[in-house]
Parts: structure tokens; C-alpha cells; sequence
């Protein structure tokens, strides 16, 4: 057998970056993140530009056996997380360097698990799927315990390190049960020897059990959301950034496979799990959020609450649906990277500057909703953006938010899930409470008397930056359709996911 | 009685009276040797059932790597040999029981058979293990296989990060360099001009300044 290496470019690309930034460290022990970040920064474009370069749009092509699968929605999935890295760390790189992260090694993990993402985005076989998966979530472990002296960081990492491990486990048991039904581990192959199955195989439908319940997970989808507000907050924002846009991208990618493809047979098993998670997520997503006084930890709920959305969108089970959730999530992406790029601009406090107050250690990170009180008058840039991006995330009109909503919400009423739709619009209305609530802190409200902190300037680039990516919220919300018709066509060029 | 049966019969008697010496050795060393030569031995069986490849993985991973670290470990630290009847007699029941449960299923598997629905093929015993294994992990799960070396890495920077405490944020002092200081470094004489006393010079009379002694 042989075959060629250039379809792999992409994560080659990653790979050469990753040992590069290894050998810088080797030759040259002390230096800071400056050139680690270079590196990766032209390693994510240039791996963008060969992605581009070596794939036809058009055309859906199986690598290496079907082990790989290169087709116009893995494109787009790959492209955004790529992307997506991008922005993060430009976004964060002065967050980076105020909480003493800005070493090399810190790009090493960041590249690791993207390229565990590109992997599970464009595999179509069990073993480099949960591979992948692994590699994705390896380096997040540490990365959310990389402030080494901070209590909360070292307590989120550890909290996620053992519910990963477990959901990985559950995942990994599904697939041998997989196994066990069908007697193989390609999809490809899955696909036509499950045809015909139902729920009266039980092999398969336990084997469905446990792969949902280690993809809900990683998605933070009630009830296995547990881990996401304590992580959000304990991680460094960056990380918190990453965890909340670029793994989801390749688990969404990984779901939405399975249920087109390898596990179809079971639709009506998927749309029964997948309506008690989705009406579960939203409506903790929705309620919880509004009792968190840290940014960071109601980010973490509306996390939980779009997750929810988008398997309303899943649930649904045809092309339509499936092409209205790649849409929403490259929303929801969007969205989150103006959240928190505002968050990373904020005046962050480091490990070092933890308070000790009655024994017990806190850490006033910058990042509760008292410190946005009157943000305008401070600072109106950070305002106006963070207010596109609530608006957006809240799914009010003019925005790019809301037609991600609006994509999954009409699929699913058109195709008969009328109860669903309604509890989705109920708790998108209670949602949009917790937003607005931010809103009016920082445009409508006075800054408390002796708060005058000021707030560090944010650079040249990720003000740029951070412009656009507000700008683009405006501008593809005004016209959604060049996004959703992206996505729609993608997968009816692909004919699979 | 063939050749193969008798070299069966005596690499079987081998592994179990090792076995055997596992767990009824009271020096910790001992039970760990008997262990090495129950894989060892283990490992020559299933080379004679033709698993050559199984059986030399056994060899370098188990008997290689593993026991030598358990032994390095049983040396390292200090265990105390001691009299442990009342130990066996407290758990001879469980495992017992526990050695009973795993003989009924072996039995059973052996006497009701093995139903798989992936029939082995037919030649499977003239196919050469490890070149089939080789092809299966070089050629089909390349990709894979190249993700479980990047996990690998993944796992040691991750160690690295989160232990390594001597951050480059971090003051701390070179003893080397400390003592290979010579004066020339640190201790710069520098001649000045001889004091002369000026009109504004501070007034060197506040030790006794009345606020301090006052009350007296």
C-alpha cells in the first residue's frame, strides 16, 4: 500500500512547528514565548494555506485506506480551529505575558491539541478518532493547571483530568462494544455492516450509551457539564478561550460523523439522548448563569446553554439540521473569541497576587462582573465589543448569534419537534437576562466611587484584531446567508460528513 | 511423546512451580525473580504456539523493562522480612475463591468452545507474525501510530510544565558563580579629593536633639 503525505500537510505543518519549538528550547534554555509565539503563529497560517492548497473544495476524497476523510466540511471544521488558535493567542498573548505564561511550552501544548482537533476532525476510523481525542485533551490538563502556584488553577486541572479520564474511558468502552457489534472499526465499514440494525441490537445500542455520554462530556452538555464552571474559572482565560471554542469544533464534527453515518441506524436511540441533553443544557445553561458573579463561570453556562442549541439542531437528523449546527457553532465561535478577547484585554491579576483573606485564598482576577461596572466611561472600545459580543451570544437580531439561533430552532420546528423549539425560545429569552445584565453594568451604570484602576492598553494588533472580529459579527449578521450557504454547501458537495 | 510435547510439559511444570514461588516466597526479591522466570518461561511457550512476536514483546516490555524496574524498586527500599502466616491465612479464603471463579470459566470456555465471529484465516500459522503485524501498524495505522508518538511526547512536556519549579521568573543564586567572584568584580576603589568644610553642611548634632531628650 502506498500512499501520499501531501493531504497530511496540514498537520505536518504542526508537527515540524512542535519539534522547531523543542529544539529552540534545547539550544536556547532561557528564553521567553517571543519567538515560541512567532512560530506558531506562522506555523497555524502556513498549515491554513496548505490546507487550502492541497484540498479541492469540491471534492470528498478518502486518505490512507478510508482512515482519513478530506471533504468540504472537514475543510471549513479544520480551517476555523486553525483560525480560530490564531486569534486566541493573539488575543491573549498580553494575558500571557501579565500571568507569567509566556514560555515556550505553553505554545508546545496549544499546538499539540490543535492537532489532535485537525485529527478528529478529519478521521473516519475509530482508533485515530479516540487518538486524536486524546491528544486533544492531554495537553488541555495541563494547560488549565499551567499556573503552578495558583490553588483554583491546580484544583480545575485536576477536577478535569479525572472527569476527562473517566469520560475517555466511557468513550473507549463504547467503541469496543462498536466492535463488538459490527466487527470492525472503520466507519466507512460500520456504516454498511450496522445497516438494517435497531435498538434490539443491544451491543450497538450500549455502544451508543457510552460514545454519547464521552462526547457529551467534552461537549459540557447537561448532566456531564460538572467540570466547566470550575474550569472556565480556575484556567488561565486563554485556556479557558481554547477549551471553549477549538476542541468543541472537532467534538461537533465527531458527533455529527457519527449519527450521519456510522451510527445512523440508531437515529431514533440518538434523537431521544440527544432531546434529554439539549432541553437539560439549556435550561442550566439558562438559569445558572444568572447567579454567577464571575464572568468567566456565567461564560461557562452559556457555554453549557449553547451546547444545548446545538443538539436541538443535531437531533433532528438530516442534512438540514446538520448543516444549521457546523453553521451554529462557527457562530457561537465567532461570538465567544469578542467575549473573551474583551476578558483577556482586562487588567488580569497574576498567581502572585492572591489575596489571603481569613485563610482562605482568593484571587480578584479581573474578570468578575464588578469590574465591568461602568466599563464605557473607561474604556468605550472594550464596551462597545463586548457588547456586540453579548448581543451576539444572547441571539438579538441584527447579529450573527441570532441567525445561528434562528438556523436551529426553524429546522427543528419544521421537521416537527414543536416542544423542543418552544422550551429552546423560553430559555433563549431567560438567557438573554444574564447578558442584558452585563450590558447595563458597563454602558448604564457608574463606576463606584475609589475604583479609579486603569485598565492596561490593549496593542495595536488585537485591538485591530478584536475590531474586525466585532465587525464581522455585524457584517455576517446583516448577511447570514453567505455563512449559511457556506455551510449548507459544503456538506451537499461532501455527501458526508 | 513428540519433541513439542515434551518441551510443553516441561516449560509448563517450569512456569507453574515459578508460579507458585510468586506467592509463596517470603523474601520480596525472590517472589519478584520467580515472577521474571514465570514471563520468561510464559513467553517460550507461546513461541512454540508459533505467537513469536507476542511472545519476544513479553520478553523486552515485561521482563525487560517492567521487572527490572519492580526489582529496583524492592531494593531501594527497605522491606523487613517478616513472619506473614496470620497474612495468609486472612486472605486464603478470597483467594481461593477467586482462583476457583477463574478455573470454572477457563473450564468453561475450553469445554463449551469459543464462538467468534471473525474466523481466523486459514493459513494463519504460515504467516509470519511480525511481518504482518509490522505491515498492519507501518502501512494501515500509520496514522495512528504517529498520533500515539506525538501523545507520548504530549505526556512528557505536560510532566515537564507542571514539575519543573526553577522557573526563568525565578531570582535564585549560583553557588559556582558566588564563589568564583573575585574582588575586582564587586569592590571598585575610587580615590576622592579630602573633605572641606562648607557653610551649608548638615549640622551632625541631632543625636541629641531636645525632642529625644526632653523629659530628662
Amino acid at each position: 500500500m502506498t500512499f501520499s503525505l501531501i493531504p497530511l500537510l496540514p498537520e505536518l505543518t504542526l508537527l515540524a512547528a512542535l519539534a522547531l519549538l523543542l529544539l529552540m528550547v534545547a539550544l536556547f534554555p532561557s528564553q521567553d514565548g517571543t519567538a515560541a509565539y512567532g512560530l506558531t503563529q506562522l506555523a497555524l497560517w502556513v498549515a491554513l494555506l496548505a490546507l487550502w492548497l492541497t484540498q479541492d473544495f469540491k471534492s470528498t476524497q478518502f486518505v490512507m485506506g478510508s482512515m482519513l476523510l478530506r471533504s468540504a466540511p472537514t475543510l471549513l471544521m479544520q480551517s476555523a480551529a486553525l483560525l480560530a488558535l490564531s486569534l486566541t493567542l493573539v488575543y491573549g498573548r498580553a494575558s500571557l505575558i501579565r500571568q507569567k505564561l509566556w514560555q515556550p511550552e505553553t505554545f508546545m501544548l496549544f499546538l499539540c491539541s490543535t492537532l489532535g482537533v485537525l485529527a478528529v476532525i478529519g478521521s473516519y476510523h475509530f482508533v485515530p478518532l479516540f487518538v486524536g481525542l486524546e491528544l486533544m485533551a492531554l495537553p488541555l490538563y495541563a494547560m488549565v493547571a499551567l499556573r503552578k502556584d495558583d490553588a483554583l488553577s491546580i484544583e480545575a486541572g485536576l477536577k478535569y483530568f479525572f472527569l476527562g479520564a473517566l469520560a475517555s474511558g466511557f468513550m473507549l468502552y463504547g467503541i469496543s462494544l462498536v466492535y463488538g457489534a459490527t466487527g470492525s472499526l472503520g466507519l466507512l465499514s460500520i456504516m454498511h455492516l450496522a445497516e438494517g440494525f435497531d435498538s434490539s441490537n443491544t451491543l450497538l445500542l450500549l455502544g451508543l450509551i457510552f460514545i454519547l455520554s464521552g462526547l457529551a462530556f467534552k461537549l459540557s452538555a447537561v448532566p456531564f457539564h460538572m467540570w466547566a464552571p470550575d474550569v472556565y474559572r480556575g484556567a488561565p482565560t486563554v485556556v479557558a478561550l481554547f477549551i471553549s471554542t477549538v476542541p468543541k469544533l472537532a467534538v461537533v464534527m465527531l458527533l455529527l460523523r457519527l449519527m450521519s453515518g456510522a451510527l445512523a441506524s440508531l437515529l431514533t436511540e440518538w434523537q431521544t439522548m440527544l432531546a434529554l441533553l439539549a432541553v437539560l443544557s439549556m435550561i442550566v445553561g439558562a438559569v445558572a448563569a444568572i447567579a454567577q458573579p464571575n464572568l468567566k463561570r456565567m461564560l461557562a453556562y452559556s457555554t453549557i446553554g449553547h451546547m444545548g442549541y446545538l443538539l436541538l439542531g443535531a437531533l433532528v437528523g438530516n442534512p438540514d439540521g446538520f448543516s444549521a449546527v457546523l453553521f451554529y457553532i462557527l457562530t457561537y465561535v465567532l461570538s465567544n473569541l469578542v467575549a473573551f478577547g474583551v476578558l483577556l484585554s482586562m487588567n488580569e491579576t497574576s498567581d502572585g497576587d492572591a489575596e489571603n483573606v481569613n485563610g482562605k485564598i482568593t484571587l480578584s482576577c479581573g474578570s468578575d462582573l464588578k469590574d465591568f461596572r461602568g466599563l464605557y466611561h473607561r474604556s468605550p472600545i472594550r464596551a462597545v465589543l463586548m457588547t456586540l459580543a453579548m448581543l451576539s451570544l444572547a441571539g438579538v437580531p441584527p447579529l450573527l448569534g441570532f441567525y445561528g439561533k434562528f438556523a436551529v430552532i426553524a429546522v427543528a420546528l419544521i421537521n416537527g419537534f414543536v416542544w423542543l423549539s418552544i422550551i429552546a425560545i423560553l430559555t433563549s429569552v431567560i438567557a438573554a437576562f444574564y447578558y442584558l445584565r452585563l450590558i447595563r453594568l458597563m454602558l448604564f451604570s457608574n463606576q463606584s466611587e475609589g475604583e479609579e484602576e486603569s485598565l492596561p492598553a490593549i496593542g495595536a494588533i488585537p485591538r485591530t484584531m478584536l475590531a474586525l472580529n466585532g465587525l464581522v459579527l455585524l457584517v455576517l449578521g446583516l448577511f447570514p446567508s453567505v455563512l449559511l450557504d457556506t455551510t449548507v454547501r459544503a456538506l451537499a458537495w461532501a455527501g458526508l460528513l | 511423546m513428540s519433541f513439542s510435547a515434551f518441551l510443553f510439559y516441561v516449560l509448563a511444570a517450569i512456569l507453574l512451580v515459578s508460579a507458585v514461588r510468586v506467592v509463596s516466597a517470603r523474601q520480596p526479591v525472590h517472589a519478584a525473580l520467580s515472577l521474571v522466570l514465570a514471563f520468561f518461561t510464559m513467553a517460550a511457550l507461546w513461541i512454540t504456539l508459533g505467537a513469536e512476536f507476542l511472545g519476544l514483546a513479553l520478553v523486552v516490555i515485561y521482563v525487560g523493562a517492567v521487572m527490572v524496574l519492580f526489582l529496583f524498586v524492592l531494593m531501594m527500599l527497605d522491606v523487613r522480612q517478616t513472619d506473614q502466616t496470620p497474612r495468609w491465612k486472612r486472605h486464603l479464603m478470597p483467594s481461593l475463591l477467586v482462583g476457583a471463579v477463574m478455573l470454572a470459566e477457563i473450564v468453561l470456555l475450553i469445554v463449551k468452545g469459543v464462538k467468534t465471529k471473525a474466523a481466523l484465516p486459514e493459513n494463519a500459522t504460515s504467516m509470519e507474525n511480525t511481518r504482518e503485524l509490522g505491515k498492519l501498524l507501518f502501512e494501515d495505522y500509520l496514522y495512528p501510530l504517529e498520533l500515539v508518538a506525538v501523545l507520548l511526547l504530549v505526556g512528557m512536556i505536560a510532566a515537564i510544565v507542571l514539575t519543573y519549579r526553577q522557573s526563568r521568573f525565578v531570582k535564585r543564586q549560583e553557588p559556582a558563580e558566588q564563589i568564583a567572584v573575585n574582588r575586582d568584580d564587586r569592590l571598585r576603589v575610587v580615590s576622592m579629593p579630602a573633605e572641606t568644610e562648607t557653610e551649608d553642611a548638615p549640622v551632625h548634632s541631632l543625636e541629641r536633639s531636645p525632642e529625644k531628650t526632653g523629659g530628662h
